[in-house]
């Protein structure tokens, strides 16, 4: 078994006194990719933001329970041991659409990485080449760093946004839907990425296609109305019948 | 239009440095002017554009509500009640601690500010609230700190807004003549050698004119100065834009070419 790298029990998140999540409880291993599925509204992204505490940028918002995260080899309380920012250096996002700086390519990976951390400029252009290279855009964009970001594809957008997450080398990936608006292609190349990438980060994202989670997924957690009513593994997905059983509960 | 309009029987050059006065010219009404709105921008500017930001970002439920009410207040007030204010803070002054306090060029400055803070305070606010979530959410989740969204992300993003309230209230500074009429404004005061001192200003030597000119010279005089008043805000718009143009260049480039 997987060692978990997040431990989420008794979450419970409302807004304006209307519960979003109740109940909570499930584990996420690292190295593995997990998969949040649900019909909408059954608080997928709520359930992501409250691992870095983003549902706290809305006002009317209360949480209640433990959330309990692996970052350098230590498990710490998402909500009490770490400032909320170091949580979230740690622990990136990258939301549905894709949402680039309106600055150029090389700003974009630059300009987090000198607020937050005080690297030298070349060490910056360094990481910078390297993320290029993780999420296999350098090759599309080297000799057009100084171009505004949202001259390129919404894939390579994404990839930029990232890209510009992994930059601030976090331990755990949180994607909310990033392939939601995105052709088959761009996808497609998202997908082959997150299963690269799931070696050396604990990747948790929510999906809306069902196409992606038989590909990509390792486990897949089904939420409705607020609460985890199933859980699977890689080993059931494969089941003849399950999916389509999946299909007829969510979509 | 012709040379006597600005300087009258002044030679240009003695007028420009200071060492003759002008009398028939406008000039010093128009350096009266640039000067009011120098010192009413400096003022009214980074505290507008703050009290947006603070509207928008930092408060919160029934303090927001209160302040956002006394913004709308302000912007309902009409310029000779603030023009009447500055004049009866003068007096105020003067029974209590400055006896020699006097209308001035500062305190028109300040009026005026205070004339145009609600436009830069509901612009600003305004253009910060408008942006999405996924704007807004970027910052806090790459870890950057309230401040560093805002100054890196969420102001950048709203910039041609958050200008386009300052263009409009520069507009508004240069204009205005009942506020400078009660607090330091007067006919033939020639160049301002200070703050303290009075001053001349184009809206107000335009209004003079076409209200008591005595011949036809005079009345054409006021139109003169009316297209100069128009052309030197056109030019201060011309000018904000360009600054607008550079800072948009900036932040999307940055300095950083590491």
């Amino acid at each position: 078994m997987h060692e978990p790298a997040i431990s989420i029990s008794h979450l419970r998140v409302s807004f304006c006194g209307r519960t979003v999540l109740d109940d909570i409880r499930t584990e996420v291993s690292k190295g593995r990719i997990t998969m949040l599925i649900g019909p909408s509204g059954s608080g997928k992204t709520t359930l992501l933001r409250a691992i870095n505490r983003l549902n706290e940028e809305f006002s009317g918002c209360s949480v209640s329970g433990d959330i309990r995260v692996a970052l350098g080899g230590r498990k710490l309380d998402a909500y009490r041991d770490l400032s909320m920012n170091d949580l979230r250096r740690k622990v990136g996002m990258v939301f549905q659409v894709p949402n680039v700086f309106p600055y150029s390519i090389r700003k974009n990976l630059l300009a987090p990485l000198k607020l937050i951390n005080n690297m030298s400029s070349g060490e910056r252009y360094a990481r910078m080449k390297q993320v290029l290279y993780e999420v296999e855009l350098w090759d599309e964009v080297y000799d057009r760093l100084n171009d505004n970001a949202l001259t390129l594809s919404g894939g390579q957008q994404q990839r930029l946004c990232l890209a510009r997450t992994l930059a601030l080398s976090p331990e755990i990936l949180l994607l909310d839907e990033p392939t939601s608006s995105l052709d088959v292609r761009s996808a497609g190349k998202i997908e082959q990425l997150l299963v690269k990438l799931k070696q050396r980060y604990t990747i948790l994202a929510v999906s809306h296609s069902i196409r992606q989670v038989r590909q990509i997924a390792d486990r897949v957690i089904v939420l409705n109305n607020g609460r985890i009513v199933k859980s699977l593994e890689r080993c059931d997905l494969d089941k003849p019948g399950l999916i389509e059983e999946l299909v007829e509960d969510v979509f | 239009m012709s040379y006597a309009l600005f300087f009258g029987d002044t030679p240009w050059l003695a007028a420009l440095t200071g060492s003759q006065p002008v009398f028939d010219g406008i000039y010093p009404a128009i350096a009266g002017t640039l000067i009011l709105i120098v010192c009413s921008s400096l003022i009214a500017i980074p505290l507008g554009v703050s009290c947006g930001i603070y509207l928008a970002e930092y408060a919160q439920g029934r303090l927001k509500s209160f302040f956002s009410s006394m913004v709308d207040l302000l912007s309902g007030m009409p310029s000779i009640v603030m023009g009447l204010f500055g004049f009866a803070l003068i007096l105020f002054l003067r029974r209590t601690l400055f006896c020699n306090a006097n209308t001035s060029l500062l305190l028109s400055s300040a009026c005026i500010a205070l004339l145009i803070l609600p436009y830069l305070i509901r612009t600003t606010q305004l253009a910060l609230e408008g942006l999405p979530d996924s704007v807004r959410l970027v910052g806090p989740s790459l870890g950057f700190t309230r401040w560093q969204n805002i100054l890196h992300v969420l102001l950048p993003a709203s910039g041609t807004a958050v200008f386009s309230g300052i263009v409009l209230s520069i507009g508004r500074a240069a204009e205005d003549t009942a506020v400078i009429m009660l607090t330091g404004v007067v006919a033939n005061a020639g160049i301002p050698r200070g703050l303290s001192d009075k001053f001349e200003a184009l809206p107000f030597t335009i209004f003079y004119l076409t209200a008591e000119h005595r011949n036809a010279f005079e009345l054409q005089k006021a139109f003169g100065s009316a297209l100069i008043l128009l052309i030197l805000t056109g030019t201060l718009f011309s000018l904000s834009f360009y600054i607008q143009r550079r800072l948009k260049h900036y932040w999307k480039n940055g300095t950083d070419h590491a």
